[in-house]
């Protein structure tokens, strides 16, 4: 039976989804307008460091001199805009209830204009996605609607600003869809195409109807020229791999080095940038103007194969040195040069007629981004909106499953994700986050035992524990967990004379553990993996220890749940 | 949940303020930075025009490159980075940037020009043909009419080059009603009409341009060939005798139609001792030339030499009667006797083929008595 105050309730909540569905508009036109700026700011930015024909001084010291001062932005005002923003926006989004703070769409702005603007080898994609989302971000808060709704803002504003970033509104859908969401079969599709399709209107309204490349018809010239595509993918694939793993290993070694180093960090990346620009100035941020040649035949296969591998550096250099800026569009131009570059030698070699390089650059930027940013169902979409023709399509799928499968294969975590892993935050996949609200580790793990400093020696420790059974030893150090010490090698190493050793040397580096959302039966298969105690560490800082998982905490918890 | 409601009004008016704030500073930034974009364009631009002119296409290809990328939506780079990369021999590149202007313009003249040379270049001459007349079809505004009347006319050398005299023609046609009565137009009509086998109305064009300049060398030359082409060789000195300094053709030409106008011995109202004359002396050179190429067929073409025998000795049984002054009393045995003659220089010419004056005008004198069809 309903109350006489139901229908006026329901007609409220019509009318807040009729407000969601508004504020969608505007929120899409308003990230489309920021995407728009920022581009607009990094062209103007770029021109008043260079002008017209730079000298190699300039072009030397401007990236190094202006990154002492985006360096120092970094680390003391806006620490959380480093790189690309896609891994930030989707940690928001999937871990932060949607909240980024409103400093971080200003700094991200700030910074990212200055650093892709002074030269750096970077993309305007990633940030523009953080941006976007960040006013998403904080007009949901301004307006006090509730966490869910305020983080269904979060893709809104993305789609909105890669949208009218890339003027390709359906790629962008999809790139919410399945980047930011993690979800095909989201139930935000409605908003997010709003959003996309408002801004897209306004960034043409703005910059014209003029596509952002100029790109040719290209066909399939003779059924076996799919061999030659296919060669792109598996080039394109290992291409996407050693972008990845270069890029992880460098930003790495830039993490390992002291904390006090950081705000030069982006400064000694910028000195490198210099030298590369030194060499060829075509690598100078990001380059759209040079994927045009590349997509035009305007470029010979030396000029070609140079630009792919010097983007390349650059880009891990630019991004692990750790300033603010994408990788969307450096994989689009790494695989435009790799595509035309096998696309000049199999018209040389091919013993059947093919197709213009052109079209292999095309499709090269595709199947680099299928194998770096792992999203192929947005990479087939952008290059479908880029050509508008459809014949293009089956190469592009062939080069983009290979290269994708290739990518996986040999790089499981997708680079966003690992990207977020260096920064110590796990994101929860998608399919655990629609499944079955069973128990999770939340509900069954026990208070965790103190750290044990890292710095202590083998034999102190051996001692303190030696009645302490025979579950592992959590390790950490200031910052929290760096790992877990089997007590084996704890034995082993105090019977082999390494007893003043410090515990660090006899970590693992890889140990198995489990967040409070896991549910019971991943809790289970990794608990049996392990060595009787399972971590229960937060997705948020990886170093942090929300408790501990043993079968006895299992057991109580199936106790308590028969006593009810 | 009213209030809030009423609330999120207020700020989404407030908002949309904000939205309509933000999108005109961004339009005017725009505006701003695609001045920047046309400004460096023009500078580009003048980069690689100074290089192009120095000859130094390395430095003209990447200028006019960022000029057309600064400022896609000027055709005028594009082009000029075509007749860069054309320059630079890299045909396929030019082709494709065209292409790609054409598929965006499909009216625009110059691109198709462009493309017609270019694919003229590359041998393909049905696309070059192709785009000549696509290029002559677009729109050009009035002021344009001089500029598409030279398209027309480069259409029509690409067409006599390629021998293709027909199409040629029929283009002339449609140049020849819009035509200038200038004299570089008249001139230039009549000898591409010339070219393409109308000597009839390529001597009206050079008489109308000798009418505004009489002494015009080319049109006085161009006048004398078309009336030589026409068979009227007493016009032909006349224009002939107005040229000054000769070249080497007027002076082939002079000295051919000398040769007609003075060694015709089947001219009208000559007397028949100056006939008889003249056929001697024809038949003397005929033979001094069939002997000649008899040697040289017996070395070169011996299964010749049996119908060079037979006219040979045709030849010289009228040679001993020209010598024996028997006969040759009417124009009709000079005639006759011609036919013998103009046999023989003829059956040379298979063998040992001349161009010297005095052959030519030989061969001229037989085609204007109908011995040999025009």
């Amino acid at each position: 039976m309903t109350t006489p105050a139901a229908p006026r309730v329901q007609q409220l909540r019509l009318r807040e989804n009729q407000l969601f569905l508004a504020l969608s508009i505007v929120l899409g036109i308003l990230a489309g307008l920021s995407a728009v700026l920022f581009s607009l700011a990094i062209d103007r930015t770029s021109h008043i460091f260079f002008g017209l024909a730079p000298t190699n001084l300039r072009l030397f010291a401007v990236p190094a001199l202006v990154s002492v001062v985006t360096g120092l932005l970094l680390a003391k005002v806006f620490p959380d805009v480093r790189g690309s923003g896609v891994p930030q926006t989707e940690a928001a989004f999937r871990l932060h209830e949607g909240k980024i703070p409103g400093r971080v769409p200003i700094g991200k702005f700030l910074t990212g204009v200055l650093c892709i603007g002074s030269g750096h080898s970077m993309g305007r994609e990633g940030p523009s996605v953080q941006i976007g989302a960040g006013i998403a971000s904080f007009v949901g808060r301004w307006l006090g609607l509730s966490p869910e709704r305020a983080k269904m803002l979060i893709p809104v504003g993305a789609a909105g600003a890669l949208s009218a970033a890339f003027n390709t509104p359906v790629a962008a859908v999809i790139f919410a869809l399945e980047e930011i969401i993690g979800d095909m079969n989201a139930g935000l599709l409605g908003s997010t195409v709003v959003a996309s399709v408002a801004a897209v209107i306004v960034e043409r309204s703005i910059l014209g109807n003029a596509p952002l490349f100029r790109v040719p018809p290209y066909h399939l010239v003779h059924p076996a020229e799919l061999i030659g595509y296919a060669a792109l993918g598996i080039i394109g694939g290992f291409v996407s791999l050693v972008f990845c793993r270069a890029l992880l290993e460098l930003r790495a070694a830039f993490q390992r080095l002291p904390a006090s180093t950081r705000w030069l960090q982006p400064a000694a990346g910028g000195v490198a940038i210099g030298l590369i620009l030194i060499v060829s100035p075509a690598v100078m941020g990001v380059g759209y103007e040079y994927v045009d040649q590349a997509l035009n035949g305007g470029l010979v296969l030396n000029t070609l194969l140079l630009l792919c591998f010097l983007k390349l550096g650059a880009t891990v250099i630019s991004y692990s040195s750790g300033n603010a800026g994408g990788i969307f569009a450096p994989s689009l131009y790494i695989g435009a040069m790799a595509g035309g570059a096998v696309g000049m030698i199999v018209r040389r070699l091919a013993p059947f007629p093919t197709g213009d390089p052109g079209a292999y650059a095309l499709v090269g930027m595709g199947t680099l981004f299928a194998g770096i940013i792992r999203a192929p169902m947005t990479s087939v979409f952008m290059i479908f909106e880029i050509t508008q023709d459809y014949q293009i399509l089956v190469p592009l799928m062939v080069a983009n499953l290979l290269s994708f499968m290739i990518s996986r294969r040999f790089q499981p975590t997708p680079v966003y994700h690992a990207l977020l892993e260096q920064d110590h935050i796990h994101l929860p996949s998608p399919v655990l986050k629609r499944g079955p609200r069973g128990w999770t580790a939340g509900d069954i793990m026990a208070e965790a035992p103190p750290l044990i400093a890292a710095d202590r020696s083998v034999e102190s420790v051996s001692r303190e524990l030696a009645s302490d059974g025979r579950l592992p030893i959590l390790v950490g150090s200031a910052d929290g967990l760096i790992g877990v010490l089997r007590r084996e090698r704890l034995s082993e190493a105090v019977t082999s004379g390494r007893g003043s050793d410090p515990v660090e040397s006899l970590l693992d580096a890889s140990f198995n553990h489990a967040h409070p959302d896991h549910p019971i039966d991943v809790i289970l298969e990794r608990l049996s993996d392990s060595d009787g105690l399972l971590p229960i560490i937060s997705r948020d800082d990886t170093r942090r220890v929300e408790g501990v998982i043993t079968a006895d905490d299992v057991t109580r918890a199936l106790g308590r749940r028969r006593a009810r | 949940m009213n209030r809030f409601i009423d609330r999120e009004l207020v700020i989404l008016a407030t908002l949309v303020a904000v939205t309509i704030a933000v999108f005109l500073g961004t339009r005017r930034f725009a505006a701003a930075n695609d001045l920047m974009r046309r400004r460096d364009a023009e500078a580009w631009y003048a980069i690689g025009d100074g290089a192009l002119k120095k000859g130094d296409v390395h430095t003209a290809v990447p200028a006019f490159r960022r000029a057309a990328a600064k400022n896609p939506d000027d055709a005028h780079y594009r082009r000029t980075l075509a007749a860069a990369l054309m320059a630079s021999h890299d045909d396929d590149a030019a082709l494709q940037l065209l292409l790609d202007l054409h598929d965006q313009r499909a009216d625009d003249a110059e691109t198709d020009l462009q493309l017609a040379r270019l694919e003229a270049r590359r041998g393909d001459r049905p696309a070059a043909g192709r785009y000549y007349q696509t290029a002559i079809v677009a729109l050009w505004r009035a002021a344009e009419r001089p500029a598409r009347q030279e398209v027309r006319r480069e259409f029509i050398k690409f067409l006599l080059e390629h021998g293709e005299r027909d199409r040629a023609l029929s283009e002339l046609l449609v140049l020849e009603t819009g035509l200038s009565q200038d004299v570089p137009s008249q001139v230039s009509a009549a000898t591409m009409l010339l070219a393409a086998g109308d000597a009839r109305r390529a001597l009206d064009h050079f008489d109308a341009a000798l009418r505004v300049s009489p002494s015009d060398v080319q049109a006085l030359s161009g006048a004398a060939e078309s009336s030589f082409e026409l068979g009227d060789y007493a016009r032909t000195q006349r224009y002939l005798r107005h040229i000054a300094a000769d070249s080497d053709r007027t002076r082939e030409l002079r000295a051919v139609t000398t040769l007609v106008l003075t060694g015709d011995p089947l001219m009208a109202r000559l007397p028949i001792a100056e006939r008889r004359r003249r056929l001697a002396d024809w038949l003397s050179h005929v033979l001094g030339r069939l002997e000649t190429c008899q040697m040289q067929a017996i070395v070169t073409r011996p299964e010749t030499t049996a119908d060079l025998d037979a006219v040979l000795t045709e030849a010289r049984t009228l040679d001993a009667a020209v010598a024996s002054r028997s006969g040759f009393r009417s124009s009709d045995d000079v005639e006759a006797a011609f036919e013998v003659v103009y046999r023989g220089t003829r059956a040379a010419d298979r063998i040992c083929d001349s161009s010297a004056p005095r052959d030519r005008a030989l061969r001229l004198i037989g085609r204007r008595h109908g011995l040999e069809p025009q």
